[in-house]
């Protein structure tokens, strides 16, 4: 592990049996495996923040909850503070509980609909270990914090807007003192209006709490304006990492060409080339031999993209690109 | 050929009459795009539902007239009003998931508004292979017989286009159409309207909540604020040079790359207001870096600030 | 375009901030016809409670020479006997009063003991799944497959009259509603974000369902505790007419409607006021039960 790295994913692969009905099993269909994530490399520096770009099906969001350990990894490792998590102690887990904390989606379904906001907030300050009487202060600060204020902490969800709701989301994140936060989508739920709230919020936390972030969306605008870095991803596999800027200007991959070219822009006079893909993704289900975007690549060459499998190539300047043009 | 003019939406609710949409005036000439831009619970896709008539008539009470190539929508009998839904004007809903049928195949549902309407007897699946043709579905006769769960998402959607444009309409409504799919995606639905746009010269009216969008697509934008128009006006002067400051901040709120990359962006402070409890005046004041007194007493009346340009503020006056 | 400050505006204190509870008990007495099923289920349990001071007579007390009394209201009633009395001229108000006893407890009971046992059980399974899941599944698919008064009847015929075995007789399949149902919510509220958010703060399995999870599928759990409770009941009775429910010296309304059915004809009463007596009470309970399914259920209360 290279210092300076505060997570490193190593071959990192999830995968999610399929269930069959118990007639195809008995004619001897094996269960099939869903290919959420096959084999990613990643490392994010301390202080940075990672952006992760797909579509859906890519494998983002399971990518964002294999590593902070919502999910089991099918194999591969993830490396926490140089450390794999798998041969933490239970004690040693407790604390990297702590340190890594997520930011959800969906601010509707992301916070307990039956429980009011200081019910929501006093559960993480308890797990840290923060005593009862200190705790209203505690919350108070966590707020002012995040933008709201002290006379929310009676109101229940449903009372609140859809931003307000991603700010509790936030403010429980951040009351266990973490160092690393995986934002899942956090303002693609929200109003324009409100999305760029929650990602100067989110800038401002990461500067006064020196907070790493992982910071997971579909849309390249939004992630390029808050990423150091970004990753691409395309049905379970990094294709392309680079600077942020370094990605947008000059992308290598056809699949980042592609996907750049299509974001709408407001500025009609500077419109770029737009390369329209043919097609969809294809299923994690059944992907395809070879590099796995060759069932849509408009610059494929056989047999070498059909049959082997690219990986992620040095290209310099910390841009790495899994593609057999380079 | 579409005339909109004071249209005002009220709902019936629990807690008393509620107005989605107020005093909306539009005009879309034939052949041209129109896009309405706005965030949750502006209205803007109530204005679509009203001009189909969707909207439940018990629960609503409907003022204004919306005049479709000469005749008033609103005076239409229930039986009139059907034969337009579909072959004049037909929709795009924003989730294909739950617009399709799931228990149909695709080509039955393709098929249906053209028996509805009684065209092309004898010859619907001809028209249905055309139109799978013409919205990119590839090999149609394959597909015809295949149900929505065998369509991926962007296909689906082509689907229900298709379904639109079985009759010919002369205008297409379309709420939201690429918001449940994909960038790339996105991309491919956008240029197919585009196409119809152009090849067919239907009138389209395109709702979203993506400013971006509605520039890559519409010659005109109006923007829709709780309920009410704010701006109106030419694509490239609502981008380029809005004057008003909701639409200022929506666009300030957009992250550009190679603007703001890394710098705090500029917000609108404040939430959408909840449309039962308006506040008076110019909705907009409460959350408006320019307020002063006369907005939070009156609600603003329309400025001309352009060639086809209006917009409705009272601090813009100056 | 100047620089706007990001710190959001203070919303407005709205003025509904009581709790999901108090909104159910305000909207209970919105609602007349669970309102009456409520009135209904707490007359009868103050009558359960209170049967020694309600009841004129004690209910095995025999009075051979006033056997077969109408109503008072009825020719040949007397006002002795309110509602008559049966052929071993038994006081029918007083039974019917005891009676009350019998069905309710019956009736509270089982469901009570099957609440425990399925909301335990199907928390487990919906939460971890698993082989825990699959047998506890198949058990209780194979106990749905035997008709319910099949299977109680012949519990009873093996356990014998009583009330305690005829409430274990009855729980011994009614634990699979509560388990199915719990089961069915835990495992669609378990992939919902704010789980997932409990166990990023590390909180373990069986705390996040006892605070997280149940305060959420509480209220179905509520109304089906209540449908269940009626349906129980007339399981008793049934149980009861056949002669396998409680020992023939205790007043039970479902055997009092067999002890009247041969002389239906002429004594009319001995067999229909008992069935009245069941049939308002469960109605009572059916009012109530729909009721608070109707609030509680989130598909109606989004229509607002």
């Amino acid at each position: 592990m290279r210092a300076g790295n505060l997570l490193e994913v190593n071959g990192l692969k999830k995968y999610f049996p399929v269930q069959r009905s118990l007639a195809s099993r008995l004619f001897g269909q094996r269960p099939g495996w869903l290919k959420a994530v096959d084999g990613v490399d990643l490392f994010i520096r301390e202080g940075e923040t990672l952006g992760l770009v797909g579509e859906s099906g890519s494998g983002k969001s399971t990518l964002g909850r294999t590593v902070v350990g919502l999910y089991e990894a099918t194999a591969g490792e993830v490396r926490f503070e140089g450390r794999p998590v798998k041969e933490l102690s239970p004690q040693e887990r407790k604390s990297f509980r702590q340190k890594v904390q997520m930011i959800f989606q969906n601010p509707y379904s992301s916070l307990n609909p039956r429980k009011t906001v200081r019910q929501i907030l006093d559960v993480p300050l308890r797990m840290r270990g923060v005593p009862g009487p200190e705790r209203p202060s505690e919350m108070e600060e966590l707020l002012e914090r995040v933008g709201l204020s002290r006379w929310h902490l009676n109101q229940y969800p449903h009372q609140l807007s859809g931003g307000q709701r991603q700010r509790i989301g936030i403010a429980r994140a951040l009351a266990v003192h973490p160092r690393f936060i995986v934002a899942d989508e956090p303002v693609s739920a929200l109003d324009v209006s409100v999305q760029a709230q929650i990602i100067n919020l989110l800038m401002d936390l990461q500067e006064q709490f020196r907070l790493t972030y992982l910071f997971i969306a579909h849309d390249i605008n939004v992630v390029h304006h808050i990423s150091n870095r970004i990753a691409v991803m395309y049905l379970g596999r990094v294709v392309e990492i680079a600077g942020s800027e370094e990605l947008l200007t000059a992308p290598r991959h056809p699949y980042t060409k592609a996907l750049i070219s299509a974001i709408p822009e407001i500025s009609k006079i500077r419109r770029r080339e737009r390369i329209l893909l043919e097609g969809t993704i294809p299923s994690p289900l059944n992907p395809p031999p070879g590099c796995c975007f060759q069932t849509r690549c408009p610059e494929k060459k056989d047999p070498v993209c059909t049959q082997i499998v690219p990986t992620l190539k040095d290209v310099g300047g910390d841009h790495f690109v899994a593609c057999h043009l380079y | 050929m579409l005339d909109i003019k004071h249209l005002s939406v009220k709902f019936k609710t629990r807690h008393g009459m509620v107005r989605a949409v107020s005093e909306v005036s539009l005009h879309l000439d034939k052949g041209r795009i129109l896009g309405i831009v706005g965030e949750s619970g502006s209205g803007k896709s109530t204005v679509l539902n009203a001009i189909l008539r969707l909207l439940p008539e018990k629960d609503v009470l409907l003022e204004g007239r919306i005049i479709y190539e000469g005749t008033d929508l609103f005076a239409l009998s229930p039986q009139a009003m059907r034969a337009v839904r579909g072959k004049e004007i037909s929709m795009i809903f924003q989730d294909p998931m739950t617009t399709l049928n799931p228990v149909y195949n695709i080509g039955n549902q393709i098929a249906e508004s053209l028996k509805i309407h009684g065209l092309y007897r004898g010859r619907e699946r001809e028209r249905v292979l055309e139109l799978m043709q013409e919205v990119g579905i590839p090999s149609p006769e394959n597909r015809v017989l295949e149900y929505p769960h065998q369509f991926s998402g962007g296909m689906q959607q082509r689907a229900i286009i298709a379904i639109a444009l079985a009759c010919e309409p002369k205008l297409l409504l379309a709420d939201e159409p690429t918001t449940a799919l994909d960038v790339t995606i996105q991309a491919q639905i956008v240029e197919l309207l585009r196409k119809i746009n152009r090849t067919h010269h239907t009138s389209i009216i395109l709702v979203t909540h993506n400013l971006a969008l509605a520039a890559d697509l519409c010659e005109e934008i109006a923007v829709m604020y709780a309920g009410r128009i704010v701006e109106k006006g030419p694509a490239e002067v609502i981008l380029q040079d809005p004057r008003h400051p909701y639409t200022r901040g929506l666009l300030s709120a957009v992250p550009l790359p190679g603007i703001t990359h890394g710098a705090r962006l500029t917000t609108i402070p404040g939430t959408v207001p909840d449309l039962a409890d308006l506040p008076p005046g110019c909705a907009f004041h409460p959350r408006c870096p320019l307020a002063g007194k006369e907005c939070a007493r009156l609600v603003p009346e329309p400025v001309e600030a352009g060639d086809r340009h209006v917009l409705w503020c009272w601090r813009e006056l100056n | 375009m100047q620089e706007l400050s990001t710190a959001p505006l203070p919303a407005p204190p709205r003025a509904a901030n009581a709790s999901p509870w108090k909104k159910t008990v305000q909207e209970l007495a919105a609602h007349p016809s669970g309102l009456i099923g409520a009135i209904i289920i707490l007359l009868y349990l103050v009558v359960a409670v209170a049967a020694p001071l309600l009841a004129p007579y004690s209910p095995t007390e025999m009075d051979l020479r006033a056997r077969f009394l109408p109503p008072a209201w009825a020719a040949g009633g007397s006002l002795q006997h309110l509602l008559g009395t049966d052929q071993l001229g038994q006081d029918l108000l007083s039974r019917i009063i005891y009676g009350s006893r019998v069905s309710i407890s019956v009736g509270l009971f089982s469901v009570l003991i099957s609440l425990l046992v399925g909301s335990v059980l199907g928390s487990i399974a919906g939460y971890y799944q698993g082989w825990f899941d699959r047998i506890v599944s198949r058990v209780a698919d194979l106990l749905m497959a035997v008709p319910y008064l099949l299977f109680a009847i012949f519990a009873m015929a093996i356990l014998g009259p009583g009330v305690l075995n005829l409430i274990i007789a009855l729980s011994i399949k009614a634990w699979i509603e509560f388990y199915r149902l719990l089961r069915g919510e835990i495992i669609s509220e378990k992939t919902k974000e704010y789980v997932e958010a409990a166990r990023m703060l590390g909180r373990p399995g069986p705390v996040i369902i006892v605070a997280e999870v149940l305060p959420n599928v509480i209220h179905s759990l509520v109304v089906l505790v209540t449908l269940r409770i009626g349906y129980m009941i007339i399981m008793e009775a049934s149980l009861s007419f056949l002669g396998l429910g409680v020992p023939p010296e205790v007043p039970a309304w479902g055997s009092m409607i067999a002890a009247g059915r041969d002389t239906l004809i002429n004594a009319w009463w001995i067999s229909t006021l008992p069935g009245l007596a069941i049939l308002f009470l469960v109605l009572g309970i059916n009012l109530l039960g729909e009721t608070l399914r109707d609030i509680t259920d989130p598909r109606l209360q989004a229509r607002e």
